[in-house]
């Protein structure tokens, strides 16, 4: 297990520095400033690549626990779309870009909550998870409806947020992500045990001393802080939360989270630093859209998890 | 009984048969002529002696055509493509609205596709009045209203002729145009589609005579440009959208409007008629030493561009202070005079890019459209 972990931690070193020096199709240092295009350019994209992706993909390992649902993640469970609203009434209300990480923060808190009140209730996984994917979609709907309502500059800046992006992070706000990332990994990895404990129900867990609705509401504070923080900045991020902590249990065949949980934080990342690589106009110098680059790399691992399933 | 009946089937179907054969017009045997453009290369108007047809090209080749639409008495050519007297039009970009108001021709607009787009007076007074309402965007087109009122509906391509709004508008048979005009190279053959709405609305002498005095505008500007200015800035346009740069190539009309106005356009040598997307580094990296920077989103002052991005005060036109941005008109919805009068009036444009880029010919001088952001 650690070898898995030493493996993809280097994979991930080694695709952070492939983007800094190459991430844009040219090499750094062949730059007039060199320091300068590193310092506000390359090292902001690949910091944010790097922390959003891992920390989405441990947010994505917690919640497909939480929900015992292979097929949730941030963005399809709604949880993106919560930290989206409440970023859109924040810039449509005219609040600037320092109440943005707060707003989404709170979005994604209050919309996970909202889950795990209705999951108190409803005990199909299945049911909980087309509940998720229905509240995203009402959210979507409110926020289309706000953008007709909105006047025609305020929604420009709504409109720039909601395209997922890692070079539109500046340097301040890529080391911020980037500072939040070892504390997400820590507190996941703190409760790892407990997490394992989820797996088995909650009786079992009781049983065994754990109080589950502490471990629940744990998930989901990491989840929410992890989502909201990454969509904050680099906005909505399609994909890796859902894909990559399944890449991370087709290589470790284990459910413990104490392997989950790194190896899910590094598969993340190096999918979003090879996402960012692709896109940033390596292939031909055509640049592409993130978000467009991201599913064409998850959608066929998330397929494989459905056929998977079925059979 | 029986062999008379067949023979007066017979008889009608041959008598129906002739009248058809004699009443079919074919438009190509006929004679016709077609007005010359000056600038323009995306249409055409062609005279025959009882109508008149437009036709609209997908590019200045003119092999493919977008659409046509005739005007005149004739029969036996699809409805849908004759323009009615008295038609209501629908304008689905406040770009037509701006034309068809240039040439006073308001009161014929019946739709629009969002009403806080528009800023002209008379305009906005027919939009107080009910006189002229919201139809939607081509995402959101409200099909029923037009297929009920059948306007002329003056819109754009996306996506080529499958586009699935286009195809809907066939069924329905509600007239459409394509207007092509945003693909012209030359600010002036934009400007020159003034002629199309002068055929559509019956205003062909005011269209006309607006023409040229825009042109007459236009090159007197040009000619002032190449007699005195010795030293040309050298000048960006837009700004990030979605951690990349759209960037105008060095065949769009913007490109030419900096060159007219006296200025370089950073990307001029960039053989491209459309856009290209480009990364902020990359961007950065060409256009970092430029001395202006033109059309920067939506932002009215420095300070907005910089609380959106820290980044964008690298560039050497924001620390100089040479930003300047075409939204100086804005009314109350945010609908924005250049987007809806800028592309009708180019020599306007083009004066207020001259005093942009060399502010010191007209220090007493403030531009229409733009703004100096501070």
């Amino acid at each position: 297990m650690i070898k898995t972990i030493v493996i993809f931690g280097l994979l991930t070193v080694l695709l952070f520095t492939f983007d800094v020096l190459f991430g844009n199709g040219t090499f750094l240092f062949n730059q007039t400033d060199s320091f300068l295009i590193f310092q506000q350019f390359r090292l902001p994209r690949a910091l944010s690549a790097l922390a959003a992706g891992g920390m989405l993909s441990v947010s994505g390992l917690l919640m497909q626990n939480v929900f015992k649902n292979p097929l949730a993640g941030p963005d399809v469970l709604g949880i993106s779309q919560g930290a989206a609203l409440m970023v859109a009434l924040t810039l449509l209300a005219g609040v600037g870009f320092g109440g943005i990480i707060l707003a989404a923060c709170l979005g994604a808190f209050f919309y996970l909550l909202l889950l795990v009140w209705a999951s108190k209730y409803i005990k199909s996984s299945i049911t909980l998870l087309l509940i998720g994917v229905m509240g995203g979609f009402i959210i979507s709907a409110i926020i289309s409806t706000l953008q007709v309502i909105s006047q025609a500059e305020a929604l420009k800046s709504y409109v720039i947020w909601s395209m997922g992006s890692f070079s539109k992070v500046e340097a301040i706000y890529a080391w911020i992500i980037f500072a939040f990332a070892p504390f997400i990994l820590f507190f996941s990895m703190y409760f790892s045990k407990a997490f394992d404990t989820l797996l088995l129900g909650n009786q079992k867990a009781q049983l065994l001393g754990i109080n589950s609705q502490k471990v629940f509401f744990i998930a989901i504070i990491i989840t929410a802080i992890a989502t909201g923080v990454s969509t904050a900045f680099c906005g909505p991020i399609a994909f890796v939360g859902l894909a990559a902590p399944h890449l991370c249990k087709w290589f470790l065949k284990t459910y413990k989270h104490q392997w989950l949980i790194p190896v899910s934080f590094f598969v993340g990342a190096s999918m979003a630093l090879l996402a960012d690589i692709l896109s940033g106009g390596i292939i031909g110098g055509f640049v592409l859209p993130l978000n467009a680059t991201l599913s064409i790399l998850a959608a066929p691992v998330i397929i494989y998890v459905i056929v998977k399933k079925t059979l | 009984m029986r062999y008379s009946l067949i023979f007066c089937s017979i008889l009608i179907w041959l008598s129906c048969n002739s009248n058809n054969t004699h009443n079919s017009i074919n438009l190509e045997a006929l004679d016709w002529q077609e007005d010359s453009n000056s600038y323009a290369s995306n249409f055409a108007i062609q005279r025959y002696t009882e109508h008149t047809r437009i036709l609209v090209f997908k590019d200045k080749n003119r092999k493919d055509t977008l659409g046509k639409l005739y005007k005149g008495h004739f029969q036996n050519i699809p409805l849908d493509y004759v323009l009615l007297n008295g038609q209501k039009l629908a304008c689905l970009s406040s770009v037509y609205a701006g034309f068809v108001d240039a040439i006073n021709a308001a009161q014929q607009i019946g739709y629009v596709d969002e009403t806080d787009f528009i800023y002209s007076k008379r305009l906005r007074s027919l939009i107080d009045s009910g006189k002229i309402k919201e139809c939607g965007t081509e995402s959101d087109l409200n099909f029923e209203v037009l297929a009920q009122q059948k306007p002329l509906v003056f819109t754009y391509e996306i996506d080529g002729q499958g586009n699935s709004v286009i195809e809907r508008m066939k069924k329905l048979k509600i007239p459409f145009l394509i207007c092509n005009d945003f693909r012209e190279n030359h600010p002036l053959g934009r400007a020159e589609w003034l002629k199309v709405f002068g055929v559509i609305c019956n205003q062909q002498h005011v269209a006309g005579q607006l023409f040229d005095e825009i042109v007459s505008h236009y090159e007197s500007t040009l000619y002032f440009c190449q007699e005195n200015i010795k030293t040309k800035p050298t000048v960006f346009s837009g700004a990030m959208f979605g951690g990349n740069w759209n960037v105008s190539g060095g065949n769009t009309f913007i490109a030419q409007f900096i060159k007219h106005a006296g200025g370089t356009y950073i990307f001029e040598d960039d053989n491209i008629d459309g856009n290209k997307l480009m990364t902020f580094e990359n961007f950065y990296i060409r256009c970092k030493d430029a001395d202006v920077w033109i059309n920067p989103n939506h932002y009215h002052t420095l300070q907005e561009i910089k609380s959106e991005d820290n980044r964008y005060a690298l560039f050497k036109a924001f620390k100089n202070k040479r930003v300047y941005n075409n939204n100086r008109l804005i009314n109350q919805y945010g609908g924005n005079a250049y987007w809806e009068m800028g592309v009708v009036r180019p020599d306007i444009v083009l004066k207020d890019l001259l005093i942009c880029m060399h502010p010191y010919f007209f220090e007493n001088e403030n531009p229409i459209f733009y703004k100096h952001l501070d």
